[in-house]
């Protein structure tokens, strides 16, 4: 995985568990964890990582792109990001 | 930061209001008692193209910015006293702008350009008996066969509901899971059979709005009706309570500006005690509120506005906008009755129908309580 990629990761791992589950240990969380199926995230959560994803990545998620597949898990979120940063 | 509005702005705020006091407030309050849809006035608005405001000319629209829509439809509550025709305008305006964010170019051409123009009424059908916010407990459903959808269920008081030719319902598609990509948004025109109307529901104000229960019996449309992709309809109505909000609130600050003007000029003119009543602090105390809260609100939803033309997220705004104009307004229509003593509970003061018609603010488009509870979520608590 690039190394760009796992920094993603890492910043979203620390984001997600400080929000949305403060007594977790970031590192519980797995990559390829459902974060929706397990309700980790619902859909305010959701408008609350795109304002921090918009704003710390300084991209913005196109419309299109606003699809539950793209949040499933920490990978489709930074490969999101990794798209919609390659559009900018 | 610039507050000044453009000159362009300026100019289309004094039209719309001018336009709006001579157009359509004759008769209001017959009209309010009526309870009826005033197809006539809606007319006149579409040919001032307010449903057409933000949209690209591409699709029949005015291709003004965000912050100008809003300045608009603050100018047209101030100067139109039909707020149940504010209101129905705001559901189109809201509708156009969920098919223009997430409508394919067909569903664009076929149902975005005669909402602009005003031809087609457009309604959204999310509401159910048991499922207001929690979208999760609503069971109306979307079952995929071959190429079509089949709805089924029933959506309860749905503003413009029995006047749309065009309704926007949001339906589960997934029934086995209850996380966020179990619901799809879909567009259902009036003629399609099994899609069955109530009445138009009695309602303590905002009476020429009409709201009504809708029925889906194996309600049949083609898959090409539904916008976005199968699993989006959260996030898309997520996002779409942002401008709808944030419209809202203009709304509210429209009303309230007219209703503060009321109060000011009723409180100069009558005497009590050998002083013009607005002279007793208990009585001006009341309206210098109402002023600062116009101005309070009216800089936030400019704020969420300009946010919203830069593309940026205003969920925690639009919220903020929500609870405070609602409430503001709520707050203001009844210090207005009671500034007018019993000539404010009179009808043909006009002042109750506003009180009424305020009621109603704090519950749609999310309650107060919901809209609170998102800002404390956003927080962090």
């Amino acid at each position: 995985m690039e190394a760009s990629i796992m920094r993603t990761i890492e910043i979203l791992k620390q984001f997600i568990t400080e929000e949305f589950f403060p007594d977790g240990d970031a590192n519980d969380l797995k990559e390829d964890q459902s974060l929706l199926e397990s309700g980790i995230i619902d859909s305010l959560g959701i408008m609350k990582l795109l304002i921090f994803i918009e704003e710390k990545f300084q991209l913005k998620v196109s419309d299109k792109e606003l699809i539950p597949e793209n949040f499933e898990t920490l990978s489709t979120i930074a490969k999101l990001i990794s798209q919609e940063h390659q559009i900018i | 930061m610039d507050f000044s509005l453009k000159e362009q702005q300026q100019h289309l705020q004094k039209t719309i209001i001018a336009f709006a006091r001579k157009e359509l407030n004759e008769g209001i309050t017959l009209r309010d008692q009526q309870g009826k849809f005033p197809y006539e006035l809606w007319r006149k608005c579409s040919n001032m193209d307010m449903m057409a405001l933000p949209f690209p000319e591409a699709y029949g629209g005015c291709g003004m910015d965000f912050l100008t829509t809003v300045l608009s439809v603050e100018a047209l509550a101030y100067g139109c006293k039909d707020s149940g025709l504010v209101h129905a305008i705001i559901v189109q305006l809201t509708m156009g702008m969920l098919l223009y964010l997430f409508g394919n170019e067909e569903q664009k051409r076929n149902y975005l350009v005669p909402i602009c123009r005003g031809e087609k009424i457009a309604a959204q059908a999310t509401t159910e008996a048991e499922a207001g916010s929690d979208v999760f407990s609503m069971r109306t459903k979307a079952e995929k066969k071959d190429d079509n959808y089949i709805i089924e269920g029933c959506k309860m008081f749905i503003s413009n509901g029995s006047v749309a030719d065009s309704v926007i319902v949001l339906a589960l598609t997934d029934k086995k899971r209850k996380t966020l990509g179990t619901h799809s948004v879909f567009i259902v025109d009036k003629e399609c059979n099994g899609l069955n109307r109530g009445k138009p529901m009695e309602k303590m104000g905002l009476r020429t709005l009409q709201n009504c229960e809708l029925i889906f019996d194996g309600c049949t449309v083609p898959s090409t009706n539904l916008i976005g992709k199968e699993g989006q309809g959260a996030l898309m109505f997520s996002e779409i309570m942002e401008w709808e909000r944030i419209l809202y609130g203009a709304c509210h600050v429209g009303t309230m500006m007219r209703i503060s003007e009321t109060c000011v000029r009723y409180a100069r003119e009558r005497k009590q005690f050998g002083q013009p009543i607005g002279k007793f602090q208990s009585v001006a105390n009341k309206i210098a509120k109402m002023k600062v809260n116009i101005e309070l609100a009216k800089l936030m939803v400019y704020k969420a506005a300009f946010m919203k033309d830069k593309r940026k997220r205003a969920t925690m705004e639009a919220s903020i906008i929500k609870v405070f104009a609602s409430e503001s307004l709520k707050s203001a229509c009844l210090d207005a009755v009671q500034i007018h003593g019993a000539y404010g509970y009179m009808t043909e003061f006009e002042i109750e129908k506003d009180l009424r018609d305020s009621i109603a603010s704090t519950i749609y488009s999310g309650t107060s309580e919901i809209n609170t509870m998102i800002i404390a979520k956003l927080l962090g608590l």
